[in-house]
């Protein structure tokens, strides 16, 4: 196949790729008339903010942002927490039974959250958070499969450096955190990232147990806006803008980093 | 010099004592969270789905039996479920791992704007299924969406996408597949990347042409992550419920149409509240996920000595 | 500080890796384990730091019993093959963080950091990570690292091997300078003779977990206790001359060519025995017992003439001095030296001249 083929056909598909973010954006800045026109304009006419000031104001997006901030900071850093102790009890500490308790561990990755919604819900609700934020926090603290990732890079870090920091009368705690953290910071970059981008866009889980607008993160936001404020494309684009942008930013700055982790994911190690 | 073995052997029996105690330190904060939302739910959704008239705020049930199940097995919505799923997979999947094949291969080439072309290949995967699910819905819209003008400039008269029943699978089967593609390449990519290159400078020297090095070393070369890549995408396909929120209202399709399986187990529970059938309907679905990892690890068992 | 080694033996599972090693590592002195690959000498290490528990004996520390004691507690330095710097910390931190551990100021970490720099010259490089270092300056680093608590013991395993040929060399007088310099009692360990009798006061050799003798690296040398220890030991290796005892003398296995040497001990008639003898202790023109030989090759090393001879059927490396001028295929006469001359019982390895 000659180059310019390839590159054509390659062109193509990374158009087909990108013109819906093209479209929304586009979408976002007309005006309730241009928008319904036939044939439709590739770019605005005269490009408006208004719909975003709407969002804004209307509905309450900056709360909405806010708390996926508030949600997705927290589900990181407490799921890094439990994590990276996990991951070095898995790797460094030697107990027995550890190699039968992890695999039984990835076993259970098997297992699809969809299942698992019924009971959570019921203990949520026992535990009286329903509609708080801690209900999108705590039920994901653990994840077996970012566990596994942070082990295997553990694993590759020689032993000796454990003894040497040992000898040199660091214990476990002090290891892990000056030397293990710091040495695997690729891998925890790529965990977090993965970690904040399923965070950021939840939904199912969001559904069930929010319900007020103060505790809404943006994409039940962004559907509760399309149910409540009636089909208004130009406006509905604008908010979906909102919801998008931060991941965009966040994919275009840390790619390489992202796609070996869902690589990796994939096809386990 | 008794007294400072004494004290030596204090010392160690101290020492494995806490040596003992650390993992369980280290490991405490994961587990609890895991045995709470993980395993616990697990093994009791299981239960729930085994009694019969089981209220939630009281726990109560009259038996162990398997009501439930024949319910759910009984109830055309579920079917449909199953019937749409089964589709779904059977589309999106073959669809997206042969496109995503013909693009990861082009991908794999030395060619220019790579960090260019990989941000727009995979963009998607970033974003919320959600608001990129809204921008779907406005394309497909009847009177002013992108697809319909598309389809007028080719002379094509306009479809309902997402208003007649007959269209709402072939619309959620476009959509699905666009989303897929990002994770599909990606992991078709690594497995390009994985095939060492001298298998093709040695077919280069044995004198063979470009599609012949596709068919005869690519290609067999890839059949495990392809293999692994079809499974992979049959688990998440049959899982397909986030993208009928935006396109539809919250509804499985126009005219209730469109149930899939892990629609009809959120419907059961969140809006019928009859618990018993969201379970049977979960279990359901963690057999047919099971089954597919099952195939999975024969498959990466099978092609280890790669 | 001294170190004294009681009963040692380390096990795991039905191997043993030490076996009941008893042995004194004299105060601020530079000590070789020494031993081919497998001997147990960084097993010996290990259980010296604390790393791995002993299964049975004792390791006193200036008389303290450290047996059971956690390696935070031992107040050792270690240095590991391959340095084992943190990759992430840049020099200076390396060196600085066991102080830091220990919880010293600041200043007064940065000021012992200084000084060990100094110490192993490394004070232009301080602010570099591992992996801009070079080999042998890692290894500088990593010793630093090691010195910086003031540990009352040095443990280096293997600190060497990592290094190319010439380096090494170089390295091995540096380990030496430091130590004296430091004066803390060093323990290193190495499968290379050369390097541990090179540098060592005490040389602690070591086979499949047994200890063979330990002294000067020259008492080893000179007098041997048993045959390994001598065909460990020396570059060329000992020549090995294979034959029987009879009457109190050495005979020769083809010929029956007689050698006699003072035994130790009454041997009976027929034990196999081997004479050891080291290319040095070749004499031309022969004295005393003389043995005839023929020229069979012959290489120049340095000033030496480094020849292999065929003594009564059997091949053997002997160093004739170049005034001598030999060729290849001549047939002349030489004698042994006394010293660096041993006979072995052939299957017990006991030294029985």
């Amino acid at each position: 196949m000659s180059r310019t083929i390839a590159y054509a056909i390659l062109a193509l598909g990374a158009l087909t790729m990108v013109f819906p973010f093209f479209w929304m954006i586009v979408s976002s800045l007309k005006t309730a008339a241009e928008v319904n026109t036939t044939p439709p304009t590739f770019l605005p006419e005269s490009p408006t903010f208004d719909n975003y000031v709407y969002a804004f104001e209307k509905a309450p997006f900056a709360r909405y942002f806010l708390n996926s901030v508030i949600v997705t900071a927290a589900c990181v850093a407490s799921t890094m927490f439990t994590t990276i102790l996990a991951a070095f009890a898995f790797s460094r500490l030697k107990f027995p039974g550890r190699d039968v308790l992890f695999a039984s561990l990835l076993a259970l990755m098997m297992i699809p959250f969809e299942m698992l919604i019924i009971t959570n819900y019921q203990t949520i609700v026992g535990w009286k958070l329903t509609d708080t934020r801690w209900a999108l926090i705590i039920p994901f603290t653990s994840s077996i499969f970012y566990t596994y990732i942070l082990r295997n890079f553990f694993l590759s870090i020689p032993d000796s450096l454990y003894y040497s920091a040992r000898v040199d009368g660091a214990s476990n705690w002090r290891y892990l955190w000056r030397v293990m953290v710091p040495m695997a910071k690729p891998a925890l970059a790529t965990i977090g990232l993965l970690n904040a981008i399923t965070c950021w866009n939840a939904f199912l889980w969001t559904v069930l147990v929010t319900n007020s607008p103060e505790n809404r993160t943006l994409p039940f936001g962004l559907y509760a806006f399309m149910t409540s404020s009636g089909i208004r494309y130009e406006r509905l684009m604008a908010a979906a803008t909102i919801v998008v942008i931060p991941m965009v930013i966040l994919f275009v700055c840390f790619r390489k980093n992202i796609v070996t982790g869902v690589s990796r994911g994939g096809l386990k190690g | 010099m008794k007294r400072l073995e004494k004290a030596a052997r204090r010392d160690r029996s101290k020492l494995s004592a806490r040596a003992a105690l650390a993992p369980a330190a280290f490991l405490a904060p994961f587990m609890t969270g895991l045995a709470i939302f993980t395993l616990y739910p697990f093994v009791n959704v299981i239960l729930i789905s085994f009694k019969e008239k089981y209220k939630m705020l009281t726990g109560e049930f009259s038996a162990f039996g398997t009501e439930n199940y024949q319910a759910v097995l009984g109830d055309p919505n579920f079917l449909n479920g199953l019937r749409n799923t089964g589709l779904y997979v059977l589309f999106v999947v073959p669809a997206a791992t042969v496109i995503a094949l013909f693009l990861a291969y082009l991908l794999n080439k030395e060619i220019k704007l790579k960090g260019l072309f990989q941000t727009c290949y995979f963009l998607p995967m970033v974003t919320s299924v959600t608001a990129i699910g809204l921008v779907w819905k406005w394309m497909f819209n009847y009177d002013y969406g992108l697809i319909n003008y598309l389809l007028s400039l080719f002379g094509a008269d306009a479809v309902n996408w997402l208003n007649n029943p007959a269209y709402n699978l072939p619309a959620l089967i476009i959509y699905g597949i666009w989303s897929m593609l990002p994770f599909t390449i990606i992991l078709l990519l690594a497995g390009f990347q994985n095939i060492n290159a001298q298998y093709y400078t040695a077919a280069r020297a044995d004198g063979a042409k470009p599609g012949k090095i596709f068919l005869r070393i690519t290609l067999p070369l890839l059949a495990p992550t392809i293999g692994l890549t079809l499974i992979i995408n049959m688990i998440s396909a049959s899982k397909v419920f986030s993208e009928l929120f935006p396109l539809f209202n919250g509804q499985p399709g126009s005219a209730y149409s469109l149930y899939t399986v892990v629609y009809y187990l959120y419907d059961a529970f969140y809006v019928q509240w009859k618990l018993g059938r969201a379970a049977a309907s979960a279990v359901i679905l963690f057999v047919i996920v099971l089954a597919l990892t099952l195939v999975q690890l024969f498959i990466q068992r099978k092609w280890k000595n790669y | 500080m001294q170190v004294t080694i009681e009963h040692l033996t380390k096990r795991f599972g039905e191997t043993i890796a030490v076996n009941d090693l008893s042995v004194t590592l004299g105060d601020g002195r530079l000590v070789a384990l020494l031993g081919p690959s497998g001997c147990g000498k960084t097993t010996i290490l290990n259980m010296l730091s604390g790393i791995l528990p002993a299964t049975e004996g004792r390791i006193l520390f200036d008389g303290r019993d450290v047996t059971a004691l956690p390696p935070e507690k031992r107040n050792v330095g270690l240095v590991f093959q391959n340095y084992a710097l943190y990759p992430h910390m840049t020099a200076l931190e390396n060196i600085c963080f066991p102080l830091e551990i220990k919880k010293m100021p600041k200043k007064q970490r940065l000021e012992r950091a200084a000084q060990l720099a100094q110490l192993v010259r490394i004070s232009e490089l301080l602010y570099r990570k591992p992996s801009e270092l070079s080999g042998g300056q890692q290894q500088r680093v990593a010793i630093a690292r090691a010195l910086a608590k003031e540990p009352q013991l040095l443990l280096l395993d293997e600190p060497l091997s990592n290094l190319d040929a010439k380096l090494r060399v170089e390295m091995r007088e540096e380990i030496l300078r430091i130590q004296r310099a430091s004066k803390v009692t060093t323990v290193f360990v190495t499968h290379d003779q050369e390097e541990a009798s090179s540098i060592a006061d005490q040389v602690v050799l070591l086979k499949q977990g047994v200890l063979q003798q330990q002294d000067t690296a020259r008492k080893l040398y000179d007098e041997p206790d048993n045959f390994f220890v001598a065909d460990f030991l020396g570059a060329p290796p000992i020549n090995k001359l294979c034959g029987t005892i009879e009457g109190g003398k050495f005979r020769f296995r083809d010929s029956g060519a007689a050698y006699g040497l003072p035994l130790r001990r009454e041997v009976a008639d027929g034990t196999a025995a081997v004479l050891a003898v080291r290319a040095e202790s070749v004499v031309v023109p022969a004295a005393g017992q003389t043995l005839p030989c023929r020229v069979v090759e012959r290489y120049t090393i340095g000033k030496d003439e480094l020849s292999i001879l065929d003594v009564e059927g059997q091949r053997m490396r002997g160093y004739i001095s170049g005034d001598y001028p030999i060729q290849k295929g001549d047939a002349l006469d030489i004698s042994f030296r006394r010293k660096g001359v041993f006979l072995f019982d052939a299957e017990t390895g006991e030294r029985l001249s």
